[in-house]
């Protein structure tokens, strides 16, 4: 969510993608994507199939914001890509998956080795 | 290829921004890169993530890491709104981007909150809080302050004493589960 969130700024402040319709009327708050909808979807998909490999499930998931919500954000008018693919943001989706649910199992285990 | 929708209003406001940036990335190339303020700055970044990953509890790592987590995010978005209203301004960037404040947010204030949450487990936690709030609002700011790391505009270090006391009971209401109580573990049994 963290990591979303500064990757937003960073992107808006390369020039390269911006957000055309805003949630909060601040540069650069993008409320709505970093800190709800990216990190449900995020949490969803932790606790979804929890027996699938995590990699596969960092791939869909990686496929299906890259490649449906991406795109559909953009038919919608919400999102300009401006310079920036949909396939550059695969990587950092399952990047970001990977570190999201590796942090989840190391807490898990500990609250278990606590009890 | 689909037509992306441009707004011309938030279009300029984002060029703006845009430019901005690059202001900053080249006074941050002639006036701030390898001064003794940044080499200070990077130095601080390093050293709080040291001292917390050799003082850490062991087995309350993630706890730690999880309310750590909650408090950069709080302290992130509180400092972005702080920067776009023109409330108060870092004039000594690690890394040359508005919205950067990685040293403080990132590094310095989760450290010293997961500190706080470690030590004495079973003090009161708005004391605890309180102390924070007391070092860090008029002890640490007005050094910051004195130092060039920090300006105050529209601003009083007073605000930030109670913004301090609050992100610290969000970061200790998620360190214990989400209650108001220490638990168990917490207090080390």
């Amino acid at each position: 969510m963290l990591a979303t969130s500064f990757l937003d700024s960073i992107g808006v402040a390369l020039g390269l993608w911006s957000y055309t319709v805003k949630s909060a009327p601040l540069i650069p708050p993008f409320v709505t994507f970093d800190l709800c909808q990216i990190p449900i979807a995020n949490m969803f998909w932790i606790q979804l199939l929890p027996r699938l490999n995590p990699v596969i499930k960092s791939l869909i998931l990686a496929t299906g914001a890259s490649f449906i919500s991406q795109p559909m954000a953009v038919i919608l008018g919400i999102y300009n890509p401006k310079v920036w693919h949909h396939y550059y943001s695969f990587p950092i989706v399952v990047l970001l998956y990977l570190i999201a649910d590796y942090l989840y199992k190391q807490f898990q285990a500990e609250e278990v080795q606590n009890d | 290829m689909i037509k992306p929708n441009v707004n011309p209003l938030v279009e300029k406001a984002n060029d703006m921004v845009h430019k901005a940036n690059v202001l900053i990335y080249e006074s941050w190339l002639k006036t701030i890169l390898f001064t003794w303020r940044w080499w200070i700055l990077i130095l601080l970044a390093i050293g709080s993530w040291t001292v917390w990953f050799i003082w850490r509890d062991k087995n309350l790592t993630h706890r730690l890491l999880y309310a750590g987590l909650v408090v950069t995010v709080a302290t992130f978005y509180m400092d972005t709104i702080g920067i776009a209203l023109g409330l108060w301004s870092y004039p000594i960037k690690d890394i040359p981007l508005i919205p950067s404040y990685v040293t403080w947010d990132f590094c310095i204030i989760p450290v010293a909150s997961m500190i706080t949450l470690q030590y004495k487990p079973n003090a009161n936690p708005f004391i605890k809080a309180m102390t924070l709030a007391i070092i860090g609002g008029f002890i640490v700011q007005p050094v910051a302050t004195r130092f060039g790391y920090y300006q105050i505009k529209h601003w009083h270090h007073a605000y930030s004493f109670l913004l301090i006391i609050i992100i610290y009971l969000l970061g200790y209401y998620f360190y214990n589960g989400r209650t108001w109580k220490t638990s168990l573990s917490v207090r080390g049994k």
